[in-house]
């Protein structure tokens, strides 16, 4: 009796187990299903001329790195850093020295084992060919690499990088194989072997790359849910340089996803049934910049009587539709050194306030209402390249300078004109815009020993300079931050800079995918991703 | 006919290195140079000086062109991609196979659709058809490429689905980009057929072959086509030279894998290795379609006469 109540209850439990065993299985068998046959398309403006992360940095290739070569630590949307190739890393006390142990079991798509070899392989050829990649500053502050065993690596430096994370979490810094390197030699940019979650599967020059999912993958990112290789069979990129084109593509269910920028864009997709739209951070910043060597705008005067007749909402309203955010600091918002109550120091709106600094500085109006000296009357050239919506906005500008007497010339030249006539100081105004993933941009634009390169309007200030110096160095958060707050305080007041927008950046999904992760500076991680219809 | 294509040949030499010096000339003049392309935004001033001095941007114009050159004449070497690193001879036949397919598409279509209906207007001048391919090749002519391609983009790939909108393979994604190429040629073909025909009708020989008791027939296809037809061709040869150099704004759109976008990315970054390859193609080809031209009018036309070979 008691014997056949046991079994009973053995019975009873076990069938109660299978049952939950199956409702936990069948919804995920099913869903996983279709998904294991999907292949995701991604539009591409421009392919790139290579996949070697060492090459010359074109543009399109940034976007295919992360799926092809992993990086030793993980850049995470709020711009903490999360353990990938390493698992974890020690930051000595004086910051010169960082050691990483890297996670075990990670082979490259050839077979090769990613050991400390490869790290400090990949970091020695980075310092000897990649002389050409926006990166290459941060690498050479490197002094020397030491593999100390088989999984433990360490960096030294002459004296402290707080950018060093940053640049080795940017697609760039991706670790190769350094026996693919061996073997394909110069062809290795066609070649690309790394640990990533996709293999380079197909290469149609003009047309697209297909990349196909790495089976082997087991080390996905802490951000992601599968950490395993990714549910999407294939991942093809059709590079469409048109960006009516791109748009077409993405209705007819061509293209599932695809990156948007401008304003008239994004009104008509957010009347698209079969597509979703995700806000994207890309930490940029629309800013007026001004020629700080040349007259009339070496006059501080000049450039905050300028700065106060920007109507930032104006030009939101008319030349963006609302799409996009007033900026005031020099910092993108979402960046580590912004700060809110830097609004106290905006130039803000105030033409009457122009117009006094503009006596302030000598000039009268004549009966045009034109301000000048004499004969000569204030004026310039806006500098800004072709890329929409800059057009848009040039003109707002010029009519609202027009409106506190101050006429102005536009011209438009493509990217890379503008940049070398920028940097010759051949130009007035420019109206210009970054993307960059640390604080440490300022630097990078507003220091006086960029002049000639990157500082572009040409502003000096020994105090600023000190400031970003000491940033640049200072490894506490906290104080490293502070340090950037003190500096804007002083680029406001001085105005090099008029920051003007944040820029709306959007990704169009079509909802036959799902489980994209947005990262950060706008990395797609279709690790979750899967296609749910046919 | 020797001294013809000797004399040719010498021609088609100096305009080649007038053309390659006027292109690295003008590559010149655009502010920055390949250096400035391959460091980006952010390099210091001594990186870029590096770089510069590496790939030899720093030597005086009249230097680089002629280590261009040498390079090119002695070893028949065009040298590689200043950004990629390809060879450029590999990266222009790439893309110049595609171009052939789509210029000759569209050709063929503008040839056919263009002569017809030039031929079915001539028939009746001023009658109702006429009229028509009049109007209708008007608008040919005015409409801009980039819109008729969007609008047959929204017409024939999302109202109906029933052609891709971008891309290359198939010949599903050669129809669209080849019917906007042929849309403006057609109607310059139809017009000038029409025109010729017209003009050669009235003439004298015309005249003599209808006295003489030709069937109508005989007059219209040994006569007046034949002779009608010498314009034409020679305004295809201009024509499909100007599609063999690549047509930037209809590969853009519908993302065709020619030269044109080849060309114009590599004038952007300033890859003059690239932009002379393909220039130095273009004009070879424009020699070469001339040259079939004026053989083509000593075959069709017996007053050119074979002296002129």
């Amino acid at each position: 009796m008691i014997k056949r109540h046991f079994t009973s209850h053995v019975l009873r439990f076990s069938s109660l187990f299978l049952a939950l065993m199956l409702l936990a299985c069948g919804p995920l068998q099913q869903s996983r299903q279709p998904s294991d046959v999907g292949v995701i398309t991604r539009a591409l403006a421009s392919e790139p001329s290579g996949l070697d992360p060492h090459g010359p940095p074109g543009s399109g290739q940034n976007v295919l790195l992360p799926y092809l070569f992993d990086t030793l630590v993980f850049r995470d949307v709020d711009n903490t850093y999360k353990p990938f190739l390493a698992e974890r890393w020690e930051v000595a006390p004086d910051g010169k020295t960082i050691t990483f142990h890297l996670r075990k079991g990670v082979t490259f798509h050839d077979g090769t084992p990613m050991d400390a070899q490869a790290v400090s392989f990949t970091f020695e050829r980075f310092k000897e060919k990649g002389a050409k990649n926006p990166l290459a500053s941060g690498i050479m502050d490197i002094t020397n690499i030491e593999a100390v065993d088989s999984h433990t690596v360490l960096f030294h430096f002459d004296q402290p990088s707080a950018t060093f994370f940053g640049t080795i979490s940017m697609p760039y810094a991706g670790i190769l194989s350094p026996t693919a390197v061996e073997e394909t030699g110069d062809a290795f940019a066609q070649k690309p072997v790394g640990t990533g979650p996709f293999k380079l599967d197909q290469w149609e020059s003009g047309v697209s790359i297909t990349l196909v999912r790495n089976p082997d993958y087991e080390w996905g990112p802490p951000v992601v849910e599968n950490q395993g290789p990714p549910h999407i069979k294939k991942m093809a990129f059709n590079i469409i340089p048109d960006a009516a084109t791109q748009l077409a593509a993405l209705q007819a269910g061509e293209v599932d996803l695809l990156f948007v920028n401008q304003p008239g864009q994004i009104l008509k997709l957010r009347e698209e049934e079969n597509v979703q739209l995700i806000e994207v951070t890309l930490n940029s910043l629309i800013y007026l910049g001004f020629n700080c060597q040349k007259a009339p705008f070496d006059d501080v005067r000049v450039r905050q009587a300028l700065a106060y007749a920007v109507n930032k909402a104006e030009i939101i309203e008319t030349a963006l539709s609302g799409l996009g955010q007033e900026a005031f600091a020099p910092l993108a918002s979402t960046l580590p050194g912004f700060d809110p109550r830097l609004k106290e120091y905006e130039l803000g709106y105030d033409p009457e306030r122009a117009k006094a600094l503009l006596a302030e500085a000598g000039f009268t109006q004549d009966a045009d209402g034109v301000w000048g000296h004499g004969d000569e009357k204030l004026g310039g050239v806006l500098l800004t390249s072709t890329r929409a919506p800059n057009e848009a906005i040039a003109t707002v500008l010029q009519s609202q300078f027009k409106a506190i007497g101050v006429p102005i010339e536009i011209q438009q030249l493509d990217a890379r004109a503008v940049i070398t006539t920028s940097t010759k100081g051949e130009y007035d105004l420019l109206l210009w815009r970054y993307d960059w993933n640390d604080a440490d941009v300022l630097n990078i634009y507003l220091s006086s020993d960029r002049i000639g390169r990157t500082n572009r309007v040409f502003y000096i200030n020994k105090t600023v300079d000190e400031l970003l110096e000491r940033a640049m160095h200072e490894m506490d958060q906290q104080t490293r931050n502070q340090l950037y707050v003190e500096a804007q305080k002083i680029i406001l007041t001085e105005a090099p800079w008029q920051p003007l927008y944040t820029p709306l950046d959007v990704l169009a999904i079509r909802d036959r995918v799902e489980g994209p992760l947005i990262g950060s500076m706008g990395r797609v991680l279709l690790n979750d991703a899967r296609v749910v219809k046919e | 006919m020797l001294r013809f294509l000797l004399r040719r040949l010498v021609g088609a030499a100096i305009v080649l290195n007038v053309v390659s010096f006027l292109t690295f000339a003008l590559l010149d003049l655009a502010p920055g140079d390949t250096a400035d392309t391959l460091v980006g935004e952010y390099a210091s001033a001594a990186q870029l000086a590096t770089v510069r001095r590496e790939l030899g941007l720093d030597a005086p114009l009249v230097l680089r062109y002629l280590r261009f050159t040498s390079a090119a004449i002695l070893h028949g070497d065009l040298g590689c991609s200043l950004i990629s690193g390809r060879q450029v001879s590999k990266l222009i036949v790439e893309r110049f196979g595609n171009t052939v397919t789509l210029a000759l598409a569209a050709m063929s279509l503008a040839l056919a659709v263009g002569t017809l209906t030039g031929i079915a207007a001539a028939a009746r001048p001023g009658g109702h058809l006429d009229l028509a391919v009049m109007s209708v090749t008007t608008l040919g002519l005015s409409l801009p490429t980039f819109w008729v391609a969007l609008l047959l983009i929204m017409a024939f790939s999302l109202r109906l689905g029933w052609l891709p909108v971008v891309g290359a393979g198939g010949p599903a994604h050669l129809v669209l980009p080849a019917v906007c190429l042929a849309f403006p040629t057609t109607a310059v073909v139809a017009r000038l057929m029409r025109a010729s025909l017209l003009d050669v009708k009235s003439a004298d020989y015309v005249c003599t072959a209808h006295a003489k008791g030709l069937t109508r027939h005989r007059v219209w296809r040994d006569h007046i086509l034949r002779n009608g037809l010498i314009p034409v061709i020679t305004l295809l040869g201009l024509h499909l030279g100007r599609l063999l150099g690549g047509t930037f704004i209809i590969e853009t759109i519908f993302g065709w894998p020619g030269l044109g976008r080849l060309v114009v990315q590599a004038i952007l970054d300033r890859d003059f290795p690239v932009v002379l390859g393909a220039v130095l193609l273009m004009a070879i080809i424009y020699q070469m379609l001339n040259f079939v031209v004026d053989v083509a009018h000593v075959g069709l036309d017996p007053r050119v006469g074979r002296g002129a070979l």
